[in-house]
């Protein structure tokens, strides 16, 4: 076949088909309107503690910030999630979704996310300055980045002090410097910490950064290649659950911070979720996978993992990785999926 | 005005039906030609020449959808321009696009001795956009029967052009691979 004669045959295509395509339903994205007062109101309460110590003053156990503002904050309010135990499952955008399987995707919600999905912005000429590990560092303006977990629209500088090359962001709301990497250009490195005077360097810089450290757990850590240092991953827990407040930080073994990475920067620090029905919340997950496997017999689903995070309107929800199995016909072959869902806590 | 009252404006040659028809579905029978031609000249005749051969031959009883039915007349007399001007070497158009696209999975080779089988083709060819999700049917038809730009289809589904590219891709194999199953070499 030609193919001019395959355009010519795609004339006889089912008239009820094209009028279907003609309407099509468009990917909902659920408007956060009335959330957004909700969300400024935390910003305060939330941003209070860090932004305090980068504007000079300091915070006491307990959230009182003392210092420059004048006065005494209020206490951050205790957020209790899931009282209503009403959940919704929103497909999220998933570039390993297999549509050839057959199922029912139909993906209703993208959002950008910390690791990987910013949307730039154009430059400005603009400098900035930051002390990380004592060490001053000047950038340019290069863009900026934004993404829907709470705190992370972020100006990203490239530093420009010699035989240094590296970058920083800053975080616009709060001014605080949440993400930061370094790479010295052959300078001889005198090795003189082993894995845990690493460990410790690191818990001390982050005490800088982070008031209740102890609510944070070691999930991950490597070795970098050729002795060059350490790599350490914390991640705020409540309960059992992982959030998306968490910090990445790189040491060298000579003592150097040379990255580090911070993600919704204690935006969990009020939160808790004693009240969250879990039951209903799988009910909601079960139910969209259902959903999306209709065609499909003996669907088995485990989720990989779960995370509570907070979005840029100041609602939550948790993010989950779902890993599928699943036959079209009985004793047939097991077909293997994912999708990623976002279930917002009414 | 309704569909009913412009078929029948056509039935009794009312000199009002074109004006109707065009107020109706001009715009929409001119992106088709647009898409297909790139030009607005020559869109404008083609879909001049779907009134004019609405009005030669009107069917004895009334289309259950006008809107397709000129939608489909408006293609027809689009792809045929189309085919006799890059017989002359002109042209460019979202045609050109699709058609490669298309290459990935014919074979090319000219089968019109094999034409009566094209009836049987196209119900194998429905069926399978009918076991499709919405989705992915309505971006199908939507390049392929309207030929839309991706990034229109884009905008109407509410996702990136890439992703477009994507499952476009994916349909065209699964396509293939349906029709090999049924028998069919295409």
């Amino acid at each position: 076949m030609k193919n001019t004669d395959f355009l010519n045959l795609m004339q006889e295509i089912d008239s009820d088909l094209i009028e279907k395509a003609e309407h099509p339903k468009k990917i909902r994205y659920k408007k956060r309107i009335w959330a957004s007062a909700i969300a400024a109101c935390l910003a305060l309460g939330v941003v209070a503690l860090p932004l305090a110590k980068y504007i000079g003053g300091t915070a006491a156990p307990g959230g009182v910030v003392q210092g420059t503002t004048g006065g005494e904050a209020e206490l951050p309010t205790v957020i209790k999630l899931g009282e209503s135990g009403k959940f919704t499952a929103y497909e999220l955008e998933n570039v390993d979704i297999d549509t050839t399987l057959g199922a029912n995707h139909k993906v209703e919600a993208k959002i950008n996310f910390i690791n990987g999905y910013f949307t730039d912005e154009s430059k400005r000429n603009t400098t900035a300055v930051v002390v990380i590990d004592g060490k001053r560092y000047e950038g340019v303006y290069s863009y900026s980045q934004k993404s829907d977990y709470f705190e992370n629209d972020m100006d990203v500088y490239k530093i420009t002090n010699s035989a240094t090359k590296g970058d920083f962001s800053i975080n616009r709301e709060t001014g605080v410097c949440v993400s930061f990497y370094v790479n010295r250009l052959n300078e001889p490195m005198q090795n003189v910490l082993t894995r845990d005077g690493c460990y410790e360097k690191v818990l001390n810089y982050l005490k800088n950064y982070i008031e209740d450290l102890e609510n944070y757990s070691l999930i991950y850590e490597q070795r970098r290649i050729n002795g060059y240092g350490y790599y350490f991953v914390f991640r705020r827990t409540i309960g059992d659950m992982q959030t998306s407040d968490s910090i990445a930080v790189g040491i060298r073994e000579n003592g150097e911070i040379y990255t580090h990475l911070m993600q919704s920067l204690g935006a969990m620090a009020y939160t808790d979720i004693s009240g969250v029905n879990m039951s209903a919340f799988d009910e909601a997950v079960n139910k969209k996978v259902d959903d999306i496997y209709d065609k499909f017999l003996n669907v088995n689903h485990t989720t990989q993992d779960i995370v509570l995070v907070k979005l840029k309107d100041g609602t939550y929800a948790f993010e989950l990785n779902i890993a599928v199995e699943a036959n079209k016909r009985e004793n047939g072959k097991i077909y293997n999926d994912s999708c990623r869902f976002l279930v917002e806590i009414d | 005005m309704e569909d009913r009252e412009i078929y029948e404006l056509f039935k009794c040659k009312s000199e009002k039906a074109i004006a109707a028809v065009s107020e109706k579905y001009g715009r929409y029978c001119l992106a088709i030609a647009m898409h297909i031609l790139g030009n607005a000249e020559d869109a404008e005749e083609c879909v001049n020449d779907t009134w004019l051969a609405f009005w030669a031959s009107v069917p004895e009883e009334e289309p259950k959808n006008l809107k397709l039915l000129l939608a489909k007349i408006t293609r027809n007399f689009a792809l045929n321009r189309y085919n006799a001007e890059k017989r002359e070497k002109r042209g460019g158009s979202e045609v050109c696009l699709a058609l490669e696209e298309i290459n990935e999975f014919v074979s090319g080779e000219d089968d019109t001795a094999e034409k009566v089988v094209q009836a049987e083709l196209m119900a194998a060819i429905n069926s399978f956009l009918r076991g499709l999700p919405e989705r992915e049917c309505g971006i199908f038809i939507n390049r392929y029967f309207k030929l839309e730009t991706t990034v229109h289809i884009a905008e109407m589904y509410g996702v990136t052009e890439s992703n477009v590219h994507k499952i476009l891709s994916r349909t065209r194999t699964k396509l293939k691979n349906y029709l090999i199953k049924e028998g069919y070499e295409i």
